[in-house]
């Protein structure tokens, strides 16, 4: 009788990408749910646009490619779902369709598919989008309405400054920090809702879809900066408060920098990413042209990772590798 | 810092009900395969002739320098050659015993040990026996650490994999004779520092400690935590002030200690076999050359393997037929049905081999340039430092072979390429 055979070991972990996947989209939801307490159903139908085409777009591709389908691992899902999570609540639906079709059409299918990916392909849609239709990017609506959206098309409402507006111009926020960690500013669908925020990041810290080595550098490296550079009157602390929690800076620290195709894998280059994304993230907060660019940031940090990986595990293995060299 | 980082993985511990279970001795086979082959792996000439009746510990083959020699196991008549396909050995030429008969045991005296370093070498070597923690000779591995500062030496019956409970049955049946087969170890590496390293609960090694105070110092006892693979280094802070640590198993701690009292050549071993599929997982003590399927159907099979393994289940070898004989440095047989494997799928960089890796590797990498053909940036990243422990595949979710990719690395030697030959010869 023949038995199969096969490489050791024989023992595996249950874990699967798509559980990690998984993960992340269960920590995603609550974000559209508590922006459907105030907007109504529209940003669930819009991270809904998002999720389903690039679910589409990467089948479509993966067809095109002639190449086993790849959706049932969930990455598709999670970018497009990071896109619809982030455009405005008055956004047409049509702009993250538009997104998820860049992120998959010209940055994650051309480079292999699903686990090749060199750069973000969530940050690429929303860099894309944010480039091409800022005006219907930044464009939020007053949390304060007290009426559900329209789900119509398009929708014709007042937009309100948002923190990070307010930051850009500089000068005085409107924003109480109550405000800001309970969520009632204007901003992107999953980015205002502070507290929930970090509830999701603490449920994938425990399920370990994320690392504490990128987000806590990330954040530390920002609230520094913030810190030494104020945008806002009224203090270090409030200028700290004020700069982590406005825009998407926080969704980005847990989202789209922790990425585990497009961040480094050893923890030294781990910890120099997040700060090197904290630092990225505040030049184009400062420097940029728009109230928020992050994305751009996790862009140019994703060009860096391998970089940063190996040259972290050089530098605390020198010895090792010359006493190699020398034997 | 190392201790936070590469610190091993948790497995689940499968032992039962193997590990609670008496060892039984396997019923006399019909017919043996020895393998050719010294404990170094020199491959021998028979030297007994065919049909001849050897003896129990008998001469049956030696090298060409006539200084390595392949035993007997068991006494029986030396019925023939035949080639085989082993998974440690490649193609092998085996002795063929067979007419096996079971001889009732003389009393052998115990032979006074005072032996010098020299001498325990020269016993390990002569009889051959090896070390069924990663199967080379007792002798060998003894004599590289034997200048070593600072050395200590363990007998490592942590039986770190998740089936494997042989060493512990060993250590249960015959602690003294191990300890003093360590004694006689540490004679041979001029160290003092030794120590029987176990894989228990709190108060089962204290009970343990307890039970042979008698005999064995208690501090001679460590334990071995619960991570995998079993790293002692971290466990005492004695071992902050003694770097090196060599690891002997105690299946031949038991052997060394019975060559240099009785001059007994090892002749069996003590084998898990377990696994989904097997009917009665128990410990079996099997002579040499015992095939694998009379092992198997000695244990009884509930159900058909779909694969039957050779070793435990992080570093063990699938095997494609039984009719293979045991040899020494085996000591667990799975039979299994439900293998799981997640499905194969790009690397998505989650780091976790690399978080797993107790060498401080980066597998993620050198996998990804070994596929890219990078082949000349392969040596930078220490691949030879690779024990083959499988804690980066067992990890993976995205189901790649990472182990299997790191250990080609490591035995390419930077060499994958010296074989495409001049422009000449094309």
């Amino acid at each position: 009788m023949s038995y199969k055979t096969a490489h050791a070991p024989h023992l595996r972990r249950s874990d699967r990408f798509s559980f990690m996947c998984a993960d992340v989209l269960i920590a995603l939801a609550p974000l559209s749910i508590f922006s459907a307490v105030y907007y109504g159903f529209r940003p669930v139908l819009l991270v809904l646009a998002g999720l389903v085409s690039a679910v589409l777009f990467e089948t479509i591709g993966c067809l095109l490619m002639r190449r086993k389908p790849t959706v049932t691992d969930g990455s598709a899902a999670v970018t497009g779902a990071i896109i619809g999570s982030l455009v405005s609540p008055l956004s047409p639906y049509w702009l993250p369709v538009a997104g998820s079709a860049f992120a998959i059409f010209a940055v994650k299918m051309p480079m292999g598919g699903s686990g090749r990916n060199v750069f973000n392909p969530a940050a690429a849609g929303l860099s894309a989008i944010t480039l091409c239709f800022p005006g219907f990017f930044f464009k939020y609506p007053d949390p304060g309405i007290g009426l559900p959206l329209p789900l119509s098309k398009t929708v014709n409402m007042a937009s309100v400054p948002s923190p990070a507006s307010q930051l850009a111009s500089g000068g005085q926020t409107l924003y109480s920090p109550t405000m800001l960690l309970l969520g009632e500013i204007p901003g992107p669908i999953g980015g205002t809702a502070i507290t929930i925020l970090i509830a999701s990041a603490l449920f994938l810290l425990v399920r370990r879809a994320i690392s504490p080595l990128i987000t806590l550098p990330y954040l530390a490296t920002c609230a520094v900066l913030a810190s030494i550079f104020p945008r806002v009157t009224g203090g270090t602390a409030g200028s700290v408060m004020v700069e982590l929690c406005a825009g998407y800076l926080l969704f980005c620290g847990i989202f789209l920098l922790n990425d585990p195709v497009t961040a480094p894998r050893h923890w030294l280059g781990r910890i120099a990413y997040g700060v090197l994304a904290g630092v990225l993230v505040m030049l184009t907060r400062y420097f940029g042209r728009f109230e928020e660019g992050a994305c751009f940031a996790v862009l140019l940090v994703n060009a860096f990772a391998t970089t940063l990986d190996r040259f972290g595990w050089y530098a605390l293995n020198l010895r090792r590798i010359r006493n190699r060299r020398r034997s | 810092m190392s201790k936070l980082t590469n610190s091993g993985i948790f497995i689940p511990s499968l032992k039962q009900p193997a590990a609670s279970r008496p060892v039984t001795d396997i019923p006399t086979p019909e017919r043996i395969l020895v393998p050719l082959v010294s404990g170094d792996g020199t491959f021998c000439r028979l030297t007994a002739r065919i049909d001849d009746t050897i003896n129990k510990g008998g001469i049956i083959a030696s090298s060409d320098d006539n200084s390595m020699h392949v035993y007997s196991p068991v006494s029986g008549v030396l019925a023939g050659r035949q080639a085989v396909l082993h998974p440690i050995y490649g193609n092998v030429a085996c002795a063929v015993i067979e007419n096996i008969r079971e001889k009732g045991e003389d009393e052998k005296k115990e032979s006074d040990i005072n032996l010098s370093g020299d001498e325990v070498l020269e016993i390990a070597r002569e009889k051959g026996i090896v070390d069924e923690l990663d199967g080379q000779l007792l002798a060998e591995k003894l004599a590289a650490c034997r200048n070593s500062e600072n050395l200590i030496l363990i007998a490592d019956g942590s039986d770190s994999e998740p089936y494997s409970s042989s060493s512990w049955a060993v250590i249960n049946e015959s602690c003294p004779e191990v300890y003093r087969g360590l004694k006689l170890a540490g004679i041979a590496v001029n160290t003092n520092n030794i120590y029987l390293g176990v894989r228990l609960g709190k108060k089962a090694f204290s009970s343990l400690q307890h039970k042979y105070m008698q005999e064995i110092e208690p501090s001679v006892f460590i334990n071995a935590g619960k991570k995998y693979p079993v790293n002692y280094k971290f466990e005492k802070d004695l071992f902050k002030s003694h770097p090196t640590v060599c690891r002997i198993g105690v299946q031949a701690c038991l052997a060394l200690y019975r060559a240099a009292a009785f001059g007994e050549a090892p002749s069996s071993c003590i084998v898990t076999v377990a696994g989904d599929c097997v009917a009665n997982p128990q410990n079996v003590r099997v002579p040499f050359g015992t095939l694998v399927e009379d092992l198997l159907r000695f244990c009884g099979l509930a159900q058909n393997p779909e694969y039957v393994i050779i070793g435990d289940a992080m570093t063990g070898i699938a095997i494609q037929n039984t009719e293979i004989p045991v040899v020494p440095g085996i000591s667990c047989l799975l039979a299994i049905k439900n293998r799981v494997q997640p499905p194969a799928h790009a690397c998505i960089g989650c780091g976790r081999c690399a978080r797993a890796c107790h060498a401080g590797l980066l597998p993620y990498e050198i996998m990804r340039r070994l596929d890219n053909m990078q082949y000349e940036r392969l040596d930078y990243l220490l691949p030879e430092e690779c024990d083959g422990c499988g804690a980066c595949s067992h990890v993976c979710p995205a189901g790649l072979d990472v182990t299997y990719k790191v250990l080609e690395a490591r035995d390419a030697q930077g060499n994958i390429f010296v074989k495409w030959g001049t422009g000449d010869e094309l």
